[in-house]
């Protein structure tokens, strides 16, 4: 950060007097021309992005696992006697395979009563309630978990999954030897990967746990993630303040916020650049951290992250120990990079467990055996009681979009 | 459907078609004489003026649907289409079935209580007298004139009639209430004259009629109570009277309405709701883009010139602009409200004025690219009142249409190349000089320095004034004594619904005059026409005589 741009420099986006919230100096404003035009005569104050999308990412090494996982349903139909399971094998009768499992197992999902919360948040259903519902439809007593929003009540084995212990089997290991990561812990072992771009040690147990289940493989990829994976419901946004170069400084802040407000979309379904967002309030959204550009390389330092992680019928988060955050920056036009450190199982799961098993029938996974999988390959932060991991080393890769970011007024926060 | 529904779509064709059939001879029996040529008797009500009739009369909670006549734009207006369009067979069947929708609506259990208010009792069992208070008193709203004592009695038997067939008063009632709205004196504004009080000699509207003329224009929506008691009671023929309910239209926020409605005409911008651009060049503009960058011009015209009551020509020059968070994106602005506001773009946004605002940039443009063709020509006939010749059939566009050529990189670079020919030359050389300025905004109205790579060249000129870029542009036509005339001829070719005529050139000049003398205010200007006793002559001629006379008496001196 230069002294000119401590006396404040020129933003002219800045200066839209607004008086219900202050307007962050969102100007990444040289990029408000094209990259090949003419450079503004200053650097801009801040960049801000909003996140299009935070993925486990996948190579596409077709020999990295030897099947797919299977799937609940998968695992169910094996399960059954023989005659009863030529009664339901072939993908025409998948549905009613799901339905006959739901019926066998014991699998719930009721309504709560309540609608969603505001932007697609989870509605507050007191314990009392939940008991009630419990009760009313014999879902064993302290099982269960709210989902779709908190309009529903599920029981099943994404929601409960040490109920179902015999699904938890079928889950490949990723077998490839190339991983999306950074090397977290300073070693190179048997256990490490090589990443994309040739580095040695990544550490990455969540590839190798979950990297053969079916979403991660067909969808996983960057080529095809980023255009397919758009998240809409409440973007991340990434801030980088006190920026004098946008190529090269070796002091920035890097600021990590939830949007307030789904991300708006182009008429070709992808997000819409500049953009105005809210920051959202909630302080377990707030996160900051230095870091360093050279080359157009955005670089932090390590800290402890949280994201909320809102889309369709899941209000969760992820929170990631440790992390680093690595970016590409193409001011005006793009962020895209990697979210690199401990994971933790705690977030994982919640979004697995929200996922219900209707979640788990669409993605063909099984909740069980990626819950076991998780746990087995979990390789940090133990617990001091239990001596069990409670954190797996992983990579999550981002796209963002330039936006404007608004900040809450003091009475907000 | 319960049986009330059904028995008015079974009864409704027939008998209402044979209703308005009937009203129509009576009305048309006790009309007054009919209008010389070229001065409208009767202007269909547009689409929006339906809608807000209908909202007024029965209250906004009345859905109406179904598709209207499509109106038709003369001279630039829609407004001078009104008294040119007719009723086509197809049309009146839609507009019986959008009638037929609201009188079920307004006799339903949810509505009657309020807008029917009584029924069939012991006394009067079948409901003749609660039909006579309902038609006398909505007969008024609809056809914006009493009904005559015959209109009433044939309503009522009408009504009778129906629910007899139908066993159900309301569902009769609905029947009539629907051919009431299928009818001419509700669709059409109807001009009744009367000897003008001023000049027995000549004729002028009646005050029913300068009613509806005064609320259409003002409020683009049909007379309030207050307005109808004037015309009642007579003091709507007098000068006094006139002045003082036109100063109370305009004082009301619901002439903000009517200055929509006007420039919203006068601008095209009913255009912008069926506006699509290629979703693979421009992303960023939705299909919900061009009905808010409609709203954006209308708001800011609205705030600037019929709130604050600013210069017209203030409009080409200003940085205010509205703005939502739906638009925002395509400005490349931060904008923190949750809703539209004014903002004030920065001094150095090469966005100034008007000409600068989506509305315009992405309507006068290609589905995939800008054309400063388009908007040099909207430029000299929308805001100038000129007429640019339409290209021949036979020219060939494949220059500029192709923005990838690398040898011709730039719009101003392919359009150059398409002048060659002499005939395309002598009609761009009107409209390319002032759109070229623009083409620093790409075909949905974003800003971009360069095109292909190159940088843009905003130089342009409007007769022999030149400038550098769209700023320069703004303020020449802001200085260009054009523009405000053509907004004021504009002005009163919409209140009159029609091309203005030969003779009404004195009016038009004195319009002129007026609007400068007060800075180029449009409520000074919507006043004086609101004011002009020629907006309520009968005919052309009045006028006309006028002007001879006066020719004469200067002669004479």
């Amino acid at each position: 950060m230069n002294a000119k741009r401590r006396m404040g420099g020129k933003c002219p986006s800045a200066r839209m007097q607004l008086a219900i919230v202050s307007v962050l100096a969102a100007c990444a404003g040289m990029a408000a021309v094209p990259a090949h035009a003419t450079p503004a005569p200053l650097a801009p104050a801040s960049l801000s992005f909003a996140l299009t999308n935070i993925y486990v990412p996948s190579t596409d090494d077709d020999t990295a696992c030897r099947a797919l996982s299977l799937s609940s349903a998968d695992l169910f139909l094996q399960s059954l006697p023989p005659a009863e399971r030529a009664k339901y094998e072939g993908t025409e009768k998948a549905q009613e395979l799901r339905q006959y499992m739901g019926r066998k197992l014991g699998f719930k999902m009721v309504p709560t009563g309540h609608a969603s919360g505001a932007n697609g948040s989870m509605a507050q259903v007191t314990a009392a309630e939940i008991d009630a519902l419990r009760q009313k439809y014999n879902i064993p007593k302290g099982k269960g978990v709210l989902s779709f929003l908190g309009t529903r009540f599920a029981y099943d084995s994404c929601t409960d999954p040490e109920d179902f212990l015999f699904l938890a089997k079928g889950n490949q290991p990723y077998l490839g030897k190339v991983a999306y990561g950074i090397d977290l812990d300073g070693h190179t072992g048997k256990n490490s990967f090589t990443g994309v771009d040739g580095q040695q040690g990544v550490d990455n147990e969540l590839i190798r746990a979950t990297g053969c289940s079916f979403a991660t493989r067909d969808y996983g990829t960057p080529k095809v993630a980023d255009n397919v994976i758009t998240s809409t419901g409440s973007p991340t946004l990434v801030e980088i303040t006190d920026v004098d170069d946008p190529m090269n400084d070796d002091d920035v802040t890097v600021h990590v916020y939830a949007s307030a407000n789904p991300l708006e979309i182009t008429g070709q379904g992808k997000g819409m650049a500049w953009a105005s967002l809210d920051v959202d309030p909630d302080p377990r959204f707030q996160t900051q951290v230095k870091g360093r550009i050279r080359n157009g390389e955005l670089i932090t330092d390590q800290f402890d992250l949280r994201v909320r992680l809102r889309e369709q019928i899941v209000d969760s988060y992820r929170e990631v120990r440790q992390a680093r955050i690595h970016a590409t920056i193409k001011p005006g036009e793009s962020i895209e990079g990697g979210i690199y450190g401990y994971h933790t199982l705690a977030s994982i799961e919640d979004g697995y467990r929200q996922s219900t098993q209707i979640g788990g029938d669409l993605t063909r996974m099984s909740c069980p055996a990626l819950f076991k999988a998780i746990r087995s390959h979990a390789d940090a932060f133990p617990d001091p009681k239990t001596g069990r991991n409670t954190a797996i080393s992983s990579a999550l890769r981002f796209r963002g979009i330039p936006a404007f970011l608004i900040k809450p007024t003091r009475e907000a926060l | 459907m319960d049986r009330m529904s059904k028995g008015i779509r079974i009864g409704s064709a027939a008998t209402a078609l044979c209703a308005a059939a009937t009203i129509l001879l009576a009305g048309g029996a006790s009309r007054a004489d009919p209008p010389e040529a070229g001065v409208p008797a009767l202007r269909r009500l547009t689409e929006a003026q339906y809608r807000a009739t209908v909202g007024d009369i029965f209250g906004p909670d009345i859905k109406i649907s179904g598709r209207f006549e499509p109106d038709l734009r003369v001279g630039g207006l829609l407004a001078a289409g009104t008294s040119a369009v007719s009723l086509t067979p197809s049309g009146a069947e839609q507009y019986e079935q959008i009638a037929r929708g609201i009188a079920e609506q307004v006799v339903d259990n949810a509505h009657r209580d309020r807008l029917v208010g009584c029924g069939p009792s012991p006394a009067d069992p079948e409901g003749a007298a609660c039909a006579e208070r309902f038609f006398q008193t909505m007969g008024l709203r609809l056809y914006r004139r009493p009904l005559t004592p015959g209109e009433t009695g044939l309503a009522v038997a009408q009504t009778l009639a129906s629910a007899r067939t139908l066993h159900d008063f309301h569902a009769g009632l609905a029947v009539m209430l629907a051919s009431m709205l299928s009818d001419l004196p509700f669709l059409f504004q109807v001009d009744r004259m009367v000897p003008d009080p001023a000049n027995r000699s000549a004729q002028t509207l009646d005050a029913w009629s300068r009613a509806s003329k005064l609320s259409y224009f003002l409020w683009n929506s049909t007379p309030d109570a207050e307005l109808l008691d004037a015309a009642r009671d007579g003091t709507l023929m007098t000068q006094a009277g006139l002045a003082r309910q036109v100063d109370r239209l305009m004082a009301s926020p619901r002439f903000e309405t009517g200055v929509t409605a006007f420039f919203d005409d006068f601008l095209q911008l009913e255009g912008m709701m069926s506006l699509s651009k290629d979703s693979v060049i421009y992303p960023a503009f939705r299909s919900s883009a061009g009905p808010a960058a409609r709203e954006q011009t209308l708001r800011t015209i609205v705030t600037l010139l019929a709130q604050e009551n600013g210069d017209y020509r203030d409009l080409f020059t200003t940085r205010r602009v509205a703005m939502n968070r739906q638009l925002s994106p395509l400005y490349r602005l931060a904008y923190a409200p949750r809703d539209w506001s004014m903002v004030t773009l920065p001094s150095d946004d090469p966005r100034v004025g008007l000409l600068t605002q989506i509305s315009f940039l992405a309507l006068h443009s290609h589905e995939g690219r800008s054309s400063p063709t388009l908007r040099g020509k909207a430029l000299r006939e929308v805001l100038m009142c000129q007429h640019i010749p339409t290209p021949p059939a036979n020219v060939n566009f494949t220059i500029v249409q192709d923005t990838s050529n690398p040898n011709l990189r730039t719009t101003r670079e392919r359009l150059k190349a398409h002048l060659d020919d002499e005939e395309c030359a002598s009609c761009h050389k009107l409209t390319d000089p002032m759109g070229l300025t623009l083409d620093s905004f790409d075909g949905a109205g974003q800003f971009r320095a360069q095109e292909n790579g190159v940088a843009i060249d905003t130089s342009g000129s409007l007769g022999t004034v030149k400038f550098a870029d769209a700023a320069g542009l703004g303020q020449a036509l802001h200085d260009d004594p054009q523009v405000p005339q053509c907004l004021a001829q504009s002005a009163w070719r919409y209140a009159v619904g029609r091309d203005a005529l030969a003779s009404e050139a004195p009016v038009t000049a004195a319009l002129n005059t007026g609007f400068a003398q007060s800075g180029f205010r449009i409520r000074a200007l919507f006043r004086q026409i609101a004011t002009d006793r020629h907006f309520f002559a009968a005919t052309s001629l009045a006028p006309a005589r006028a002007v001879a006379a006066r020719s004469l008496s200067r002669r004479a001196s």
